[in-house]
């Protein structure tokens, strides 16, 4: 048998020096899935945060629920002020302009109850409880009044409570508000 | 004549390497999943009602009782210099002690959400907790009892007042929503400092405004 050449000696020593010691790299991945098993939330969010909407914090405990939803900007971030319809994370159509939904009504006018309706809202939230009640007929499926509502946190309360008032007179009397958890 | 090894003699002990190559995959594998599945930012849901007279069809509970219950009408007004906590529509003129409360913006401009917070306190402990009058099964919005899926019925205080829970908020129009949220975050509960107990104060905002 023939003795093993120097370059097939050289080639087996180098094999054997290729051992990386991985126990540095374990101890690293170790505890980021340590960490990331700990901060995993098992239940899958139900609501996707708008793009350009700075919400505000609170300490609730509730965690959201899918319902029909809407996006109340002040424009601070998107420089788009108005009510917008919101389907998975994006503005989907503009139902009420920065305008209308920022025109404070002084005076006589501030007692007329339309003043405080937003129209483009109203006909929106009109279509949507009717199609949730044919739903309702046809597959049993309860309509709650149930809706979710993104407003940035510098908007102004006159803007909510408009929102909050057209939502009650189109059936939706369960506003829920969504908020980043600061505890 | 018992044998003995000779000193000469070394055992070199064999140095046994665990095969880390499966467990590194499966945490390869593992942590970008996890990495993209986690919720960074933790939403809530804030819930809010509509004083009964706006309220549409989807809320209201109808309930019958024989004799109305006293309401305790618990009002937070806020205004440009500060904040108001009042019961029984107690108002700033009111001499009756522990019905009207003002409480001004700290000097940064801030409103005094804590102060707030331990009038409702107060008031919870002092004027609606000493009225409670046992338990009582719970209602659905639609006026439908309530159970738990073991079937038991869910049981929720009965208080002497009709609106035992019920905080009514008041507020310019200019408040921006950041300061509503905190002053409904004051109005809900206390959390003890020492013991980070929770104690429910008021969970039910209904949201107007006073002309």
């Amino acid at each position: 048998m023939a003795a093993p050449t120097n370059m097939r000696k050289l080639s087996a020593r180098s094999a054997k020096e290729e051992n990386i010691p991985l126990a540095s790299m374990m101890d690293i991945f170790t505890n980021m899935l340590l960490f990331l098993i700990m901060s995993y939330s098992a239940t899958g969010l139900l609501v996707n945060q708008v793009d350009q909407l700075e919400l505000p914090q609170s300490n609730i405990d509730t965690s959201p629920r899918s319902t029909v939803s809407i996006v109340v900007d002040s424009g601070q971030l998107s420089g788009t002020p108005g009510v917008y319809a919101e389907d998975k994370g994006k503005r989907v159509q503009l139902l009420d302009e920065g305008s209308t939904l920022l025109a404070v009504a002084s005076g006589a006018a501030a007692q007329d109850p339309a003043a405080m309706t937003l129209p483009g809202l109203q006909q929106y939230l009109r279509g949507v409880a009717v199609e949730l009640r044919v739903r309702e007929q046809q597959l049993g499926i309860p309509f709650d009044g149930q809706i979710t509502i993104q407003a940035d946190a510098a908007v102004d309360y006159n803007s909510i409570l408009k929102v909050l008032k057209t939502c009650g007179d189109e059936q939706f009397a369960m506003t829920q508000f969504v908020v980043i958890k600061s505890e | 004549m018992a044998f003995k090894p000779s000193d000469k003699r070394k055992y070199v002990s064999e140095e046994a390497e665990l095969n880390l190559l499966p467990i590194l995959n499966m945490i390869v594998v593992l942590i970008p999943l996890l990495l993209t599945s986690s919720e960074w930012v933790r939403l809530g849901l804030l819930e809010t009602r509509l004083p009964p007279a706006a309220a549409g069809g989807g809320g209201g509970m109808a309930t019958e009782q024989e004799q109305p219950l006293p309401k305790l009408s618990l009002l937070v007004a806020v205004d440009q210099e500060g904040v108001a906590v009042s019961v029984f529509g107690a108002t700033s003129t009111t001499t009756e002690p522990g019905r009207y409360k003002y409480f001004p913006r700290n000097p940064t401009g801030e409103l005094d959400f804590a102060g707030v917070n331990q009038e409702l306190l107060r008031i919870r402990r002092e004027i609606v907790k000493p009225s409670i009058k046992g338990k009582e099964q719970a209602f659905d919005a639609a006026g439908n009892l309530r159970y738990n899926s073991d079937g038991s019925p869910i049981m929720v205080d009965a208080y002497g007042f009709d609106d035992a829970e019920t905080v009514i908020i008041s507020a310019p129009n200019e408040l921006p929503f950041q300061q509503l949220v905190s002053l409904l975050d004051a109005t809900r509960r206390w959390k003890d400092p020492n013991s980070n107990e929770i104690e429910k104060l008021f969970p039910t905002p209904m949201m107007g405004k006073i002309n």
